[in-house]
């Protein structure tokens, strides 16, 4: 059974990557920690029932947490004395815009189908271990990531935006 | 372009390269579990304490006896020689009315021991006040407000007439109480049974003036009783008064 020293060395050990995840589910490294600290409270609720392999249930956490913030916090334009800089794109595509790219096309990706991607290409976790995490079936899992796949590669939108800005 | 998974997980790797480094993340997750703590047990005694609120309520009225265990309102003012004034009570309820005379209430309490002077405190909003106990058929209230002296009704909640504030003793009468809007201040008050005769608040210098047990006496030596009773305060300008002179 699981008791407060467990946790205190996991927090330490695994809390850079957990941030990682949490970065990649919310796009904001503040909101990433405030998301991590919020799914570690809760997890420390839970500690004694987590049992010795506490990952799966603290993935469950963040993106059930995350979920519910997407559903009640205000997502609107956020003022700014400057507009943002935009990509340079003198050149032809290369795999520094390809990346650049994706990453633009992952951030449009829904909630659910963002999580599958994170938690299957990033945490490099299987399809079984994903829907155990998500609460869903494995099929599930396949098809979300297959919808994600493919508009992370024909995310045609995406692309214009991109283009545009750099010819502007 | 079409890009394979090896780009997607290069992605991802370049998306997190520069992650912060939070040396007081533990530090920080400790505060906010303990702040859950105390947000947790604090929600749960709030949640007690409703319940208690409730239950208190709830209990007297079904204990209750039929009609004539419900309270009734009468009027335990300072000054039982004013005159009567025909009061604004309205209908017999267990609800004491908002407002009395033009002066809204400002306190209600509740108790359930006899026999027993309680504390209860108010703010006055303005110059006059009246201060009502509703109490259960055969009890006579009793009153010190601030340091002044004893008072007490006149009569018992028995006699009262149903639903009604018999005495109307509001006014002017009360600014030489020295009570100040906005100073606390704090009120005794006892429920005593009707057949218990009652004298004056310590014994007299000359005992042969003596008129029934000293009610301090009573009070130190009597057991508890129980029924419900409640202390209602009314503040504000009585514009309503019968004894308020014309401006």
């Amino acid at each position: 059974m699981a008791d407060r020293s467990d946790y205190t060395e996991y927090v330490i050990n695994r809390s850079p990557r957990l941030l990682r995840v949490a970065y990649l589910l919310t796009r904001d490294w503040a909101v990433a920690e405030d998301l991590l600290q919020t799914a570690l409270v809760k997890v420390w609720r839970a500690w004694r029932r987590v049992g010795d392999n506490p990952d799966p249930y603290v993935y469950r956490v963040l993106v059930n947490t995350h979920t519910s913030w997407r559903k009640r916090r205000w997502r609107g334009e956020i003022p700014v004395e400057s507009p943002p800089d935009t990509a340079e794109h003198d050149t032809a595509i290369n795999a520094t815009d390809s990346r650049t790219f994706l990453q633009a096309a992952l951030r449009r990706l829904p909630p659910r189908q963002r999580a599958v991607v994170v938690l299957r290409f990033y945490e490099d976790l299987s399809e079984p271990q994903v829907a155990e995490i998500l609460g869903c079936s494995v099929g599930t899992v396949k098809s979300q990531t297959s919808k994600a796949l493919a508009k992370l590669r024909i995310d045609t939108e995406v692309t214009e935006t991109v283009l545009m800005a750099g010819r502007a | 372009m079409p890009h394979t998974i090896d780009d997607l997980r290069e992605a991802l790797d370049e998306a997190t390269a520069h992650a912060p480094h939070n040396n007081g993340r533990l530090r920080e997750v400790r505060r906010r579990i303990r702040r859950d703590g105390r947000r947790r047990v604090g929600g749960g005694i709030v949640i007690g304490l409703a319940a208690v609120t409730a239950a208190a309520a709830i209990v007297p009225q079904l204990t209750a006896t039929g009609p004539t265990a419900e309270p009734r309102i009468v009027n335990a003012g300072p000054n039982s020689n004013a005159s009567a004034g025909t009061g604004d009570g309205g209908s017999e309820t267990t609800e004491p009315p908002q407002r009395y005379q033009g002066m809204r209430r400002v306190l209600v309490q509740r108790f359930t021991v006899t026999n027993t002077k309680v504390r209860v405190e108010f703010t006055p909003t303005g110059p006059d006040y009246a201060i009502t106990v509703l109490c259960g058929d055969g009890y006579v209230p009793y009153l010190w407000i601030g340091s002044g002296p004893m008072m007490s009704g006149t009569g018992s909640c028995r006699k009262a007439p149903p639903g009604k504030l018999q005495f109307g003793m509001l006014g002017g009468t009360f600014n030489n109480m020295a009570l100040r809007p906005g100073k606390p201040t704090t009120v005794h008050a006892a429920v005593l049974p009707a057949d218990v005769e009652v004298g004056s608040e310590s014994p007299p210098a000359d005992r042969r003036f003596q008129r029934g047990i000293p009610v301090n006496d009573y009070l130190a030596t009597a057991r508890p009783g129980r029924s419900s009773w409640r202390v209602v305060v009314y503040s504000g300008v009585c514009s309503e008064c019968p004894s308020v002179p014309a401006p």
